[in-house]
């Protein structure tokens, strides 16, 4: 149960546009509630001057910016921006506070392409789709160049980047990746996912073949199929226009395209 | 050109309109009908012509306009250091009314102020001698053939002195003189009977020692001293300018007259990571001056829990405004705009907005209003 907590920093005339998700935010209690709920997507895309000049002249928050200036001019972490913007406000409350302290901790001794993988996933999750797969491309050089995570995190990777062209439509795509993601993890749910892919782009026959080609039991695509039909079908929108004007509003946003 | 520093009260009773200055750097006081010229100023006539609250409003400013001119006044924004209007009984479109002349002249809202008569009377006894006030004093304030009585009643509360100041209804005088010795005489003994004071004052016009000798029996009976005396209520208003805007030597008093708010109204709310009592409404102003404005987030449940103590009695009970229809969203992630005012001395109104969350939680522009009854 939590009181009332009074606002002593005002709203800002012009939000701080959070470019990654096309979130406008405009006081520094919803900076901080994205920035609780989205620790992976914390960059210098996000903590930088631009943010430090918002605190300034938006909400007036003159020794926070100078702070934050400082920190800005020698090698940071994450947490070394975002701690003092969380204990300037006391926004939501002490708990949350060190829980964050916590996380941004941990974060610190993720690996690198862990850490790219998982602003991945947020992206993912709030449908910014190519942002998404740049940042998985992202993260599976810097895995091969630091030779770490070995095949494991490559192969969940390159699944995710195939989930993001599903999303976008993007077949070849998708197939290539789902292959790719199979060849390295070899695990069934793997080798599943890249046969479905299969399935939505060449029907039944290009499945067989695939299947064929890969040495895969005839009884795997028939499960596959059986899934396939399986599937719910999607409920009908009240106002199909107006779905579909939102769907391609969506998709040229999240693309550029 | 001399430069003045003047500290200006005035009266703007519709028929006899007045203005006391207090110069800072002579150190001079001087109470004058306010004057433009040769002209005597009647505001009531004045106000007969307007026909709305922006017509009057630039009424009044070009008559405070001519009347500083007058007094040699040429930087009205530099050589005035504070200003208090006063009225016999202020109400919300005077107000609003004497804010907009304000606003015209340009004299920043820091420098001015609006009170009423009984406040008058305040700063114009505190800044006697205690002797004269000390044991309580009674004001007969006459206009033509009405007389109105006031009362300045000190006593201790907790940590500071409370001066009470109240006023009865106005008395009419008959015009003969015997039967207004009497009437007058009667109303005396209505008002303070035999009750001890310090002091009795009478103003204004309409008194004369030759028609009152009932009355100044009355008046001075218990061994009381009576004095008359002109313009108390401009030059009460003339003090409070000088309190509010320099000398501040009244502190650990505080004034409670019929248009004052006599409680205080908060939450408790997280304020800087703790929880706390958070002021909203601080007893001690006026009524139509009290107004809170303020932003917070709020926290699980759906309703706000107001505290409401006394100023004299210190006692805390509480008022609950349920905000029925509150969108559901996670705690603290609603952001709502309060806006507290008064519509009469025991009567606060209480106005919530939904401001939402920005673009996480949009907010639905809900709003709601309610009175908070009868505060007591």
């Amino acid at each position: 149960m939590s009181e009332c907590m009074l606002c002593q920093v005002r709203r800002a005339e012009h939000p701080y546009l959070i470019e990654s998700i096309g979130l406008n935010v405009y006081s520094v209690e919803e900076l901080l509630y994205f920035m609780e709920r989205n620790i992976p997507l914390l960059d210098g895309t996000i903590l930088n001057e631009d943010l430090v000049r918002w605190l300034k002249d938006e909400l007036h928050m003159r020794r926070l910016s100078v702070n934050l200036s400082m920190v800005l001019q020698r090698n940071f972490s994450v947490r070394d921006f975002v701690m003092p913007v969380f204990r300037e406000v006391h926004y939501p409350d002490e708990k949350t506070i060190r829980r964050v302290d916590e996380e941004l901790k941990k974060e610190e001794d993720k690996p690198s392409p862990v850490r790219m993988k998982e602003c991945g996933d947020c992206l993912f999750g709030y449908g910014r789709y190519l942002r998404a797969i740049d940042t998985y491309r992202a993260a599976i050089e810097e895995a091969e160049r630091n030779e770490e995570s070995g095949d494991s995190l490559a192969g969940i990777l390159w699944h995710n980047i195939g989930c993001a062209h599903a999303r976008l439509f993007q077949m070849e795509e998708l197939v290539s990746c789902m292959e790719k993601s199979f060849r390295l993890l070899k695990t069934g749910e793997a080798r599943d996912a890249w046969l479905f892919a299969v399935l939505m782009r060449d029907g039944s026959d290009g499945l067989a073949k695939a299947a064929l080609a890969a040495g895969i039991d005839g009884s795997v695509t028939r499960e596959i199929e059986k899934k396939a039909r399986e599937l719910p079908r999607p409920e009908q929108p009240a106002d199909p226009e107006q779905f579909l004007v939102d769907e391609v509003r969506a998709y040229h946003r999240n693309t550029g395209l | 050109m001399t430069k003045h520093r003047l500290i200006i009260g005035a009266d703007l009773a519709g028929s006899r309109p007045e203005i006391c200055y207090y110069d800072k750097t002579t150190k001079q006081l001087a109470a004058l009908p306010m004057k433009i010229g040769n002209y005597h100023v009647t505001l009531t006539e004045l106000f007969e012509k307007e026909s709305g609250d922006d017509e009057a409003a630039g009424t009044v400013a070009d008559l405070f306009r001519e009347v500083f001119r007058t007094f040699g006044i040429g930087d009205i924004q530099r050589e005035i250091v504070g200003m208090v209007v006063t009225f016999p009984d202020v109400d919300a479109k005077m107000l609003r009314m004497i804010r907009k002349a304000f606003e015209l002249l340009e004299i920043p809202r820091s420098k001015t102020y609006v009170q009423d008569y009984c406040e008058d009377y305040y700063f114009y006894m505190t800044y006697q001698k205690q002797e004269l006030w000390n044991r309580g004093t009674a004001l007969f304030s006459f206009e033509d053939n009405r007389v109105r009585y006031y009362r300045f009643a000190p006593g201790a509360a907790r940590n500071s002195l409370l001066v009470r100041v109240g006023s009865a209804d106005t008395c009419a005088l008959p015009q003969d003189p015997e039967k207004k010795d009497h009437v007058f005489a009667e109303y005396v003994r209505k008002c303070i009977g035999d009750e001890i004071c310090s002091s009795v004052f009478i103003t204004g016009d309409g008194f004369d020692e030759a028609w009152a000798d009932e009355s100044k029996r009355i008046l001075c009976a218990r061994g009381r001293r009576v004095f008359t005396e002109d313009s108390i209520f401009v030059k009460g208003a003339c003090n409070a300018a000088r309190e509010r805007f320099d000398e501040k030597r009244l502190t650990g008093m505080k004034c409670l007259s019929d248009s004052i708010v006599p409680y205080n109204i908060g939450m408790e709310m997280v304020v800087g990571g703790k929880l706390s009592y958070y002021p909203l409404i601080t007893g001690g102003s006026h009524w139509y001056n009290t107004v809170c404005d303020c932003e917070f987030l709020l926290g699980s449940d759906d309703e706000l829990n107001f505290l409401v103590s006394g100023v004299e009695t210190g006692g805390r009970h509480s008022v609950v405004m349920k905000l029925d229809g509150m969108p559901e969203r996670p705690e603290r992630t609603t952001r709502l705009h309060l806006h507290m005012e008064f519509t009469g001395k025991n009567v606060c109104t209480a106005e919530v907005t939904d401001l939402g969350f920005g673009e996480l939680f949009p907010s639905g522009g809900k709003t709601w209003k309610e009175e908070l009854g009868e505060i007591k």
